[in-house]
């Protein structure tokens, strides 16, 4: 009785039909994306969230896939039982069958684990600066380093960031993220992904010109020199791209005036600063790392694994097949 | 003596001809001169991926130019290994549409530019090639099923079963698992997710499920006399995943 029912859900031709009606909302569904692209920006959300939140009548298309994918699913998944049971009741072409099964269960794992994914994985950005931010599920992350590489065009080659991590267990570790190299953290569920890094200035230091020493000016950390008090007010760049410095100069006993210095050191008017008696010049500046990266957590990978896994199997003993097969036709 | 560029031009233009030389040759019926200009094509075409891996310093499967000349040589190779098994007609289809592909790399300007952080993987090498094979077993499917779906009305079981078809097709299949699976790999290293709701993606995993469908065809006798006009419409399939989602919809893989 129960296999009658197997064999029925899992019926071939209506399983053939059900993949082609997937198939068609599929095509659907990339029609309606490409119509509304206010809906469906590029990057889309990854998590099937998004459309029940709320629930809008242009994407009838994913609700029409869930429910044939559904249908598809119940026949995958009666297919599949009926297929076991034969594999283990047969003695003729094994190998055949089970390559045909594991693809066959390689697309039932991967369906379910989409499907978990899209309903309890989520995705987010953070900027991670150096002082380190705090990044749900994984614990405190500081960028300690960020070193960009380019191609002799100018173009970036690659973007090499340190950053160390202290995990919700107490645990501190440090990984080197590159793109295609993301930080990988409980069994790979969660990932941090570089999305471009940069050293950001966030302070200068100037030089006095008479002696040689050096100051560092963080912005609105005013420092005593000699004279008066220094602060770092910001910086600016001007249509003609140079790079300014804004101070605000306060004299002993004197009145606060602005002063700007260009750091560069062809500016021969503004590339030095006269302070009572001492002319200071842009020496170099001190910049920090920052990091823009995407957070995932993805909790159906295991799942992804065990289908990754079933697929190639099957797609071994598939080639094994193929060739063993060319090779008997050879032989005759 | 040379300069690169120089090269890379020639070896596209030298192997172009070729090419054409090649399927003008089939379809006169001189075998020997089509395998002798295939060979050349074939020769001009290491040249030409050669020189350019070498000014991109990777692999050079990165832009339309690359894509279509690969599609181009993987489309050509197919035939050669089944040039046995297929009639001459279906050769020369299969060389007319190699032909097209490479004569597609002229109408595009071909700045020679460093692949993007995110291609410098050896996921992507392995993943883009992979397809494409899986396109060229496919496309030679397809002109393997319309040519016999001129006779299709004689109801002759020979061309209903088409064993070659169901072969091209597992062949084509195992490829796209392997692109998929190496695609998949990479996605999830660069972006964090093996599916992105993009129309490239969707149309991949179209395909995927279309051709996978249809390996079970055989096995079905009351959607048997479809086989043929829907390995047929594969070729349309193809042609929108590869070049539709490519050029007309805004997909992240774009050209």
């Amino acid at each position: 009785m129960l296999y009658r029912l197997i064999q029925i859900l899992g019926n071939r031709n209506a399983g053939f039909l059900l993949c082609m009606v997937v198939i068609i909302n599929l095509a659907i569904g990339s029609l309606v994306m490409n119509m509304y692209p206010d809906l469906y920006p590029p990057f889309f959300p990854y998590d099937l969230k998004f459309f029940f939140q709320p629930v809008e009548k242009v994407h009838f298309w994913l609700y029409g896939l869930l429910i044939t994918f559904g249908l598809f699913g119940i026949n995958l998944t009666a297919c599949l039982v009926e297929s076991i049971i034969k594999l283990i009741t047969s003695n003729t072409n094994r190998l055949r069958q089970s390559a045909a099964l594991l693809m066959h269960i390689a697309l039932f794992l991967t369906l379910g684990a989409h499907l978990y994914d899209g309903f309890y994985g989520n995705s987010g950005h953070a900027m991670i600066p150096p002082e380190g931010t705090h990044v749900p599920g994984i614990g405190l992350v500081k960028t300690d380093s960020v070193v960009n590489t380019f191609h002799p065009d100018g173009s970036l080659k690659d973007t090499a960031a340190t950053l160390s991590f202290k995990l919700l267990d107490g645990t501190e570790v440090t990984e080197t993220l590159t793109y295609n190299q993301p930080a990988l953290f409980d069994g790979g569920k969660r990932e941090i992904i570089i999305q471009s890094g940069e050293n950001q200035p966030i302070g200068i230091v100037l030089a006095n010109k008479q002696n040689g020493e050096a100051i560092q000016l963080m912005p609105y950390e005013p420092i005593a020199i000699p004279g008066g008090s220094l602060k770092l007010q910001g910086m600016f760049q001007t249509e003609s791209g140079i790079v300014f410095a804004e101070f605000q100069w306060t004299p002993t006993g004197g009145k606060s005036y602005a002063q700007a210095l260009a750091l560069n050191s062809n500016m021969q008017r503004h590339n030095k600063l006269v302070l009572a008696t001492n002319h200071y010049v842009f020496k170099e500046m001190i910049e920090a790392p920052y990091l823009a990266a995407m957070t995932r957590y993805n909790p159906a990978i295991p799942l992804i694994m065990l289908s990754l896994l079933t697929a190639t199997i099957g797609t071994i003993l598939l080639i094994y097949l193929a060739s063993s097969g060319r090779n008997q036709k050879a032989a005759a | 003596m040379f300069s690169p560029e120089a090269i890379v031009q020639f070896s596209a233009i030298g192997g172009t001809a070729c090419l054409g030389l090649a399927t003008i040759a089939s379809a006169f019926g001189k075998r020997q001169g089509a395998t002798i200009s295939l060979l050349l094509f074939f020769l001009l075409c290491i040249l030409f991926f050669g020189t350019r891996a070498y000014l991109k310093e990777f692999f050079p499967f990165t832009d339309k130019v690359e894509s279509f000349m690969t599609l181009s040589v993987l489309v050509a190779l197919c035939g050669m290994l089944y040039r046995d098994q297929v009639s001459n007609k279906e050769f020369t289809a299969l060389l007319v549409l190699s032909f097209a592909a490479a004569i597609t790399t002229f109408v595009f300007e071909d700045r020679i530019k460093f692949p993007t952080a995110y291609l410098r993987t050896i996921w992507y090498p392995m993943h883009v090639p992979f397809s494409f094979a899986a396109y060229a077993f496919w496309f030679l499917a397809a002109v393997n099923s319309i040519f016999a779906s001129r006779f299709y009305r004689n109801l002759d079981p020979s061309v209903t079963e088409k064993p070659l078809v169901t072969n091209l097709n597992r062949n084509g299949f195992i490829f796209f698992t392997l692109a998929m699976l190496f695609g998949g790999i990479w996605g999830y290293l660069a972006w964090g997710a093996y599916f992105m709701w993009d129309p490239k993606l969707l149309w991949s995993v179209i395909l995927w499920l279309y051709y996978g469908n249809l390996l079970h065809i055989d096995s079905l006798p009351r959607f048997r006399r479809w086989k043929a006009p829907l390995y047929s419409l594969g070729f349309v399939l193809i042609m929108i995943t590869f070049v539709g989602t490519g050029f007309f919809t805004r997909s992240i893989h774009r050209f």
